[in-house]
Order: structure tokens, then sequence, then C-alpha cells
């Protein structure tokens, strides 16, 4: 079913993909202005399922790569993204008919709507992860093989990066069988943005029927629906954790206040572990998270009880704001929430890339719910 | 020995303190004037005349009342230093229309800037500056804001714009971003540009605070610490917002705990908060300045509804939300009013002399009790969120409704202090305050290691802080925290710290 985004939107779209984020996307405040300059006067974007595109034609997707701290001294860039988007179009044999989000966790679920209101054209309603995952080859495309073929470009605020570029940085790099799919693309990409200001853009065109069957469907829905319920939870005085749960078929699992936050940054990354300790109901119960700048595994007194790729997500007791990585401190007032993955994440094949063992820990999938 | 006095400028009432060795010697308070400078003059006549304070720090809300209202600010041009990065977000993007619409700022994009390893994004240009320059002095707007992209770690370019500008229209005043805000390009050039706009008010008000006191004069900040009178007119953003840290820092000092939960208790709400090393926690959310969003941090501070003029429900005990605020002395019971408040049961159950307790010697010890009930779990809901592992944190119990709930807590089994002159906490908190410094730098981890980019970004921090006026022995740490640039093949550190120290008296 379509329907339209609007300047309105934008905050309630912004409060649920961060929800969607797991402790992870970036901050989407400044993607959250330029959109609303974007969507000034009256300026609409349709949102469409995968199903309504027509089938010869292409959609394509903008993604940042980069670190989110560079992000807060250069805000996502229009130029730059038209770049992207002129170079990809160029390469393709059929007509571009929608935009969508690479991810809708975070600040990426803005970019295409970025696009598709200066293009005039829709966005799908879906996205290649259903979350947040911080690397490129973590994406159902990746992961279903179908990133091959097909055009892509990177860009710059000060435009388009040289193709050569990507295939130098392609090449260098030895691969061992047991690497997952697109993990040297992910390894070129991110040693062209370390030189290039840390915060490139990433941009890539799928056939329609590419994505009918790779799309983690519904995200952009799933994201407004939250952030609708969070917004108006609050305006009734109502509780946006139980708006959260519902809004996104989710389960809480412990409300407490955090006491402490290890971290270490080690190959790029944000890892670390959150405890919490448990407070009126869940009194004498503790919580262990650990992070790799997402929430990954979550431990209740010392038993593991949801992994990724399910979306483990911390929000503010009293406003349900979500709580990144980065923003974690001794006593912040969190609940614990768990949503359930797409089923596209949760088959064999996909664990390998975006499973425990993806991310380094000797642990099986411990799902929200044993499937049927 | 050297004595200071506080003054704290409220929208009710001027606060004076006169303290010596961290001891209040003598207070006042008097009714605030329109002007302020009136009651400045008053509260400090009212101190004894015998001891001259060798400083006067002042807690004002003018500036903040300034921009809230929209009055008295001037235009100002915003100059963006890092083309073509950042552009798809102009300056004063987000900011309340009425807010552009009453200062008719103007905005430039112009050359220059780093990236977060310090490359050059582009080269700055003279002629594009003296452009700038000429264009301003043509239209009369005297106040810039420069803001160039990583300009924390990399203030050059910020500098060398400065430079040409003034040896271009010496008329000019320019406030550089990295002097004023944090990482986060936005809310940094929104500060400085509300500095700039503030700037002209800034002196006029600085003049008539030291036409009001005639020895040193020193004016709150927002972090806890003061700055210089003369530094405060070209940087009066600090100023703002200054209240709550004041008084948090008063209610430490007063109590003689640096670790602490301080619950303010008013008429309509307590405040909560907590000390850490003698300084609020801050929040974790950035601080809206009229409408505007900065980086700046206000202490986290939780409100709750319970206060001296809270109504009491008879029949389950509950207190609060809503409350009789500053009508208590017509409606609460004890002053032949109609309505049951929190004052009425304390002065019930023998807690408070206040009014006249035989009207309501008829409430029941059952209502008391129920009420007492109520206000207990919800304190301890409230403590609750402030313990740390294994450890209770002592109260600091201050404000005019302190007696309403000092027993309730003792019977929640916490340690409670109730210090004296806790009315006048804020003008203390001010009149007690140290000067500081702050560094927010960001380091390439191939170049620097952490150890070292912690120790680099702490000693720019003593560094800020003795330019600030701090004597050098006396400086510490109380912030030091990295953060890294994730997601990066090469790692790239965010150093944050902030130091303070006690005041270096020019004659000492």
């Amino acid at each position: 079913m379509s329907f339209e985004i609007r300047s309105s939107d934008i905050t309630a779209l912004a409060l649920g993909s961060s929800v969607l984020g797991c402790g992870g996307g970036g901050n989407s405040y400044y993607g959250q202005l330029v959109a609303h300059r974007v969507l000034a006067a009256d300026v609409v974007v349709p949102v469409i399922d995968v199903d309504e595109m027509a089938p010869e034609s292409f959609a394509i997707t903008a993604a940042a790569v980069g670190a989110p701290l560079v992000c807060l001294e250069k805000p996502p860039s229009l130029p730059a993204l038209q770049a992207g988007l002129e170079s990809v179009r160029s390469a393709l044999c059929g007509p571009v008919s929608a935009f969508f989000a690479a991810e809708i966790g975070g600040l990426q679920c803005i970019f295409p709507v970025l696009l598709a209101a200066e293009v005039g054209l829709p966005v799908l309603d879906g996205d290649s992860m259903g979350r947040a995952f911080p690397e490129l080859q973590m994406t159902t495309f990746s992961i279903y093989g179908t990133t091959h073929g097909l055009p892509h470009a990177l860009s710059g605020d000060r435009g388009l990066i040289s193709p050569d570029m990507v295939q130098r940085n392609h090449s260098g790099e030895p691969e061992s069988p047991d690497d997952p799919p697109g993990i040297r693309f992910e390894r070129a990409v991110r040693k062209i943005c370390t030189a290039h200001g840390g915060l490139i853009y990433f941009t890539s065109a799928f056939d329609q029927k590419s994505l009918n069957h790779t799309l983690v469907r519904g995200s952009i829905s799933l994201a407004l629906c939250i952030g609708r319920a969070i917004e108006s939870a609050r305006q009734g005085n109502m509780d946006p954790i139980g708006a959260i749960v519902e809004a996104g078929d989710g389960k809480r699992f412990i409300g407490g206040k955090i006491v402490d936050v290890e971290r270490q940054f080690r190959a790029g990354h944000d890892w670390g572990t959150v405890r919490i300790h448990g407070v009126e109901e869940d009194r004498g119960r503790v919580a262990e998270i650990a992070f790799k700048n997402e929430y990954l595994v979550l431990g209740l007194n010392g038993e593991v009880v949801l992994t990724v790729p399910d979306l483990i997500t911390l929000a503010e007791t009293e406003s349900g704001t979500p709580v990144s990585t980065d923003i974690l401190r001794p006593g912040l007032r969190v609940t614990v929430l768990g949503l359930p993955a797409s089923p596209l994440l949760t088959k064999a094949v996909a664990l390998k890339s975006v499973g425990p063992g993806a991310f380094g820990y000797n642990l099986g999938y411990v799902p929200l719910r044993k499937s049927e | 020995m050297k004595l200071v006095a506080g003054i704290d400028v409220g929208g009710t009432n001027t606060d004076a303190v006169l303290v010596r060795d961290g001891q209040i010697v003598a207070w006042a308070k008097v009714p605030t004037t329109p002007d302020v400078y009136g009651g400045i003059v008053a509260a400090l006549s009212r101190l004894p005349h015998t001891a001259v304070p060798r400083r006067v720090h002042i807690g004002t809300t003018a500036f903040t009342n300034a921009l809230v209202e929209r009055r008295d600010l001037a235009s100002a041009a915003a100059i963006r230093v890092g083309r073509p990065v950042s552009e798809s977000l102009p300056p004063m993007t987000g900011w309340p229309a009425d807010l552009v619409e009453a200062v008719h700022n103007r905005s430039y994009f112009v050359s220059g800037g780093r990236e977060y390893d310090g490359q050059p994004i582009g080269a700055l240009d003279r002629e594009e500056i003296r452009d700038i320059a000429r264009g301003l002095a043509a239209s009369g707007i005297s106040q810039v804001a420069v803001t160039s992209v990583f300009g924390t770690s990399y203030p050059e370019d910020e500098v060398r714009v400065a430079e040409w500008l003034a040896s271009e229209n010496q008329n000019l005043q320019v406030s550089l971003s990295h002097r004023i805000g944090r990482f986060g390009i936005l809310e940094r050039e929104n500060s400085t540009l509300l500095n700039a706009m503030l700037r002209p008010l800034a002196v006029r008000t600085l003049s008539a605070y030291k036409a009001a006191v005639t020895t040193e004069l020193f004016i709150s900040q927002n972090d806890g610490t003061v700055m210089h009178g003369t530094q405060a007119a070209e940087a009066p953003i600090f100023a703002v917002a200054s209240g709550p840290t004041n008084s948090m820092r008063g209610a430490a000092i007063l109590g003689s705990a640096r670790e602490a939960i301080v619950l303010d208790v008013g008429g309509t709400t307590t405040d909560a908060g907590v000390l850490h090393l003698g300084y609020p926690q801050p929040a974790g959310l950035e601080l809206t300045v009229a409408g505007v969003r900065t980086n700046f941090r206000m202490p986290d501070l939780v409100s709750v509804g319970i206060g001296g003029g809270s109504l009491v429900d008879r029949a389950n005990g509950s207190v609060g939300p809503h409350s009789v605020g500053f009508r208590l002395a017509e409606r609460a019971l004890i002053f032949g009013g109609d309505t049951l408040t929190l004052t009425d049961i304390a002065v019930a159950a023998g807690r408070m002399d206040l009014g006249e307790r035989a009207r309501v010697a008829h409430i029941e010890a059952g209502i008391i009790a129920r009420a007492d009930d109520h206000l207990r779990a919800r304190f301890s809901r409230l403590l609750e969120n402030y313990e740390r592992t294994g450890a209770q944190l002592p109260i600091i119990l201050v404000g005019g409704g302190a007696p309403l709930v000092e027993n309730l807590l003792r019977d929640l089994g916490r340690e409670v202090l109730r210090p004296s002159y806790a009315d006048v906490a804020n003008a203390y908190g001010a009149a007690i305050a140290q000067v500081g410094g702050e560094a927010d730098l960001t380091f390439s981890s191939r170049a620097v290691s952490r150890r070292e980019a912690l120790e680099r970004a702490e000693q720019e921090a003593h560094r800020r802080a003795v330019e600030a006026g701090a004597s050098r022995n006396s400086i510490i740490t109380v912030e030091l925290e990295d953060a890294a640039f994730s997601y990066l093949a090469g790692d790239a550190l965010r150093v944050r710290a902030r130091a303070v120290g006690d005041i270096e008296d020019a004659s000492q």
C-alpha cells in the first residue's frame, strides 16, 4: 500500500529509525534538518512497495560510508548524493523508478528521501538490513549475491571519486575462502573513505527482479509507525516503551539504570559492554549487552537471551528516546527491548554474515521467538 | 583574608552573599529592579560596609532573557569556512522563524576548512574575505561569527579569517567558533552566532555592572565557573543558563559533599540532580537556548511535582502535581484558605511552624500517614535512579520546602544534609565559583597514542584555565573523555577535557 512522506513525518521517521538502529546508524539530526529544507513548500515523497516498480526499471540506493562523528562537522551533502546518482544513472540500460534505503536504522534512511524529493520519484518501502549494521557486506544484497554486475559510484563533498581508485583498492586485498561475500569490497571502500575525509557516499542501482527477493520489506512504514507511537505516547502521557513494543512487535527485557560502560576502540570500531541493573519490577536482575557500534548480544543474569541479527535496542525509560552506543553513561535510565529480525537475515546462509559468529562471538543465534 | 561577593540576579529577587574562605559572613535579599543595576546596588549596600569584597561574581539572566524575548539583539554575519562542505546545511537552519526575522543575520560560505585528519578542504582566499568585510561595512553590520569545518581541532583558518576581516574593517567584532562551542558544526555555529548577536548588549550590561560594583567583576558561566568581566563582554553566551548550575554548586559546598544528590524542594516542584566531584552531572542532551540548539550542556535535572503548594488528595494521600503555587498564602488551610496542601500536612504533623496550626488540627492521622506513604514511595523511586553499585549517596536538601520532606527521607534510611543558607545557594554558588578551561580536540591515532592525545587535551584545558585567570597550582581536571571515530580504517580520536582552578588574585 502506498503513502507519502512529508516534512511533518521526518521527525517520526528519524525517531523510529533510530530505534531500529540498535544503538548505531549515526546521529540523524543534521539529516533531518536537510530533509526539512528539501521537503519544504509542500514537497511530498510517495512511498511504494517493490511490487509497484516497473519490471524493467531500477531503484537506486545511496548511503553514507564513514564515521558518524565526521558527520557532525560534515553534514549530509546534496551535491555529493547527486554526483553519485548521475554517475550510476548514466551507466544504466533502463529507467530509474525509485530510491531506497540501504539501512533503515539511523541516518541512512534519510538519504533516499532527499534524492527522491529532489528528483521527483518515490522511495521503496524497504531496505537491505531492516536495522543497522556496521559493514557493507552485511546487506541482504551481499548475502544473496545481488551486488555483482550493477553500476555503483563513490562520491564526496567535492563530487565523484574516481572509479580507478575503487579498482586499485579492490584488487590489492587477499581473500580467504571463509570470508563472507562482499567483504573485499567493504575493505576497499573503507580505505578510500579514510583517505577522503572520513565520510563518502556510496550509490548503487538494483533491478526490480533482484529487489523483489532481497529487499527487507516494510521497513519505512515500520520506522514511521514506531516513531509515531512514541510521539503520541509522549503527548498522551502514556508509556513510550509499551508503545515501541506494540508498534515493533517486540519484547521488553528489563528496565533499569546503567551502572557501568566499558569500551575500547579496535580496528576502527567501538567495542564494549554496558551493564544495567534492574529497578522497580526488575530489581535484582542484571543485563549485560555487548556492542560493536550496535548492540549485538544481550545477557540477562548471565544467560544469553537475544543475539544479532535480531534487534537489541535501548530507550530512555521516561521519554522512549533511543540510546545510541556513543552516549551510554552510568546513571542513564534505560529499558532494553528486543525486536525480531527480518526472516531474510535469519536463514543459515545469512547468519554467516550477520549472526553472532560474524562479529567474533562463539555463540549460536538466539532469536526473540522460537521459530514455528 | 579574601572577601568575595556573589550576586544572583533572579526574576523576582536579587540575592547577595559575602563569602570569606568559603564561609558566608553576610547576606541580603532585595527585589530585582527592571534596570538590574538598582537591585545590585541595593543588595550590596545591605552588606556590611566595613567589609569590602575583593571580587564580585554575578549570575545573570540578562542574556537569556534578551534571546528569549528577541530584544536588544544585534544583526550578525555568519561566515562558514569549508566550502563546499556543509553547504546543504546553511547557517541558522532549524532556528525559530521569528528569531530569524528579528535579527536579519547574513550568511556566507567561503573556501578553507580542514578534514578530520588536518588535510585542507580548500585554500583560504583573502579576496573573498575582503569582499565580505567591505559588504558588511556598507550594510552597517558589525558582528561576525566565523565557523570553520573541524575548527575545534584546527582553529588556524578561523584565526586567519578574523585577522583579514580586522585589517579590512576595524569596526567588525569577530566571534570565533573554536573559542565558543564544541565539536558539531551547526550547534557550534549557533552558539557563536548567538554570542555575536549578544555582544553589543553585553558591553552595555557589563558597563552597568561595573558602575554598580567598584571591585573586580566576574560573571557566572553555565559550566559552574566564572569568567572575568572583560571576557564576558566578548563571550556573553557562556553566561546563558548559569542559574541551575550555580544553585547545585552552592548546595555542594554548603552541604560539604562532592558526591551527593541535591533535592531542591520549591512551591510546585522538587528538582533533583546529582553531583560528581562537586559539579552537577550534565544532561546527555544539548541545551536549547531560545529555540536554538547549542552544544552546551545543562545539569541533568529531574523535576517532580512535589512542593509546598502541592495539592493533597484526602482519600488516597496522593500529592501533586497540581499546586496552588505562589497563592499558598491565600489558599492553604493554615492561612485560612480551602485547599489541603503539602504545607498543611507538614504543619499538622508538627514538622513545620507556619500560619495557624489550629486550622489543621482536624486533619486525621490517617490522612497524614497516607500522604507520607505516597511521598516515601515517590522519593524512593526518584532516589533509586541515582544509586551507584553498592553505595547510597547522601542527600543535600535545599529550598523553602525542605522541612516538608526531611523526616520522610530519613525514614528511608538516607543521610540528609540540611545546610544553612540554603535559600541563597544560587548566589553562594556564584561567589565560590572557580575559573576553568576546556579543550575539544581530535587526533589521528596514526600520529598520536591515546594516552598522548588525552595528555595533550588535558594540557590545553589547563592552559586555557590559566588564561582565564586560574592560579597554576590549584588547577584540577574535572572532565576527560575520549571517543573514537568509528568506521574508519585508520583510527582517529576526539578528546574533550575540562579543568578548573582558583582565581589568581592580582595582589597575592
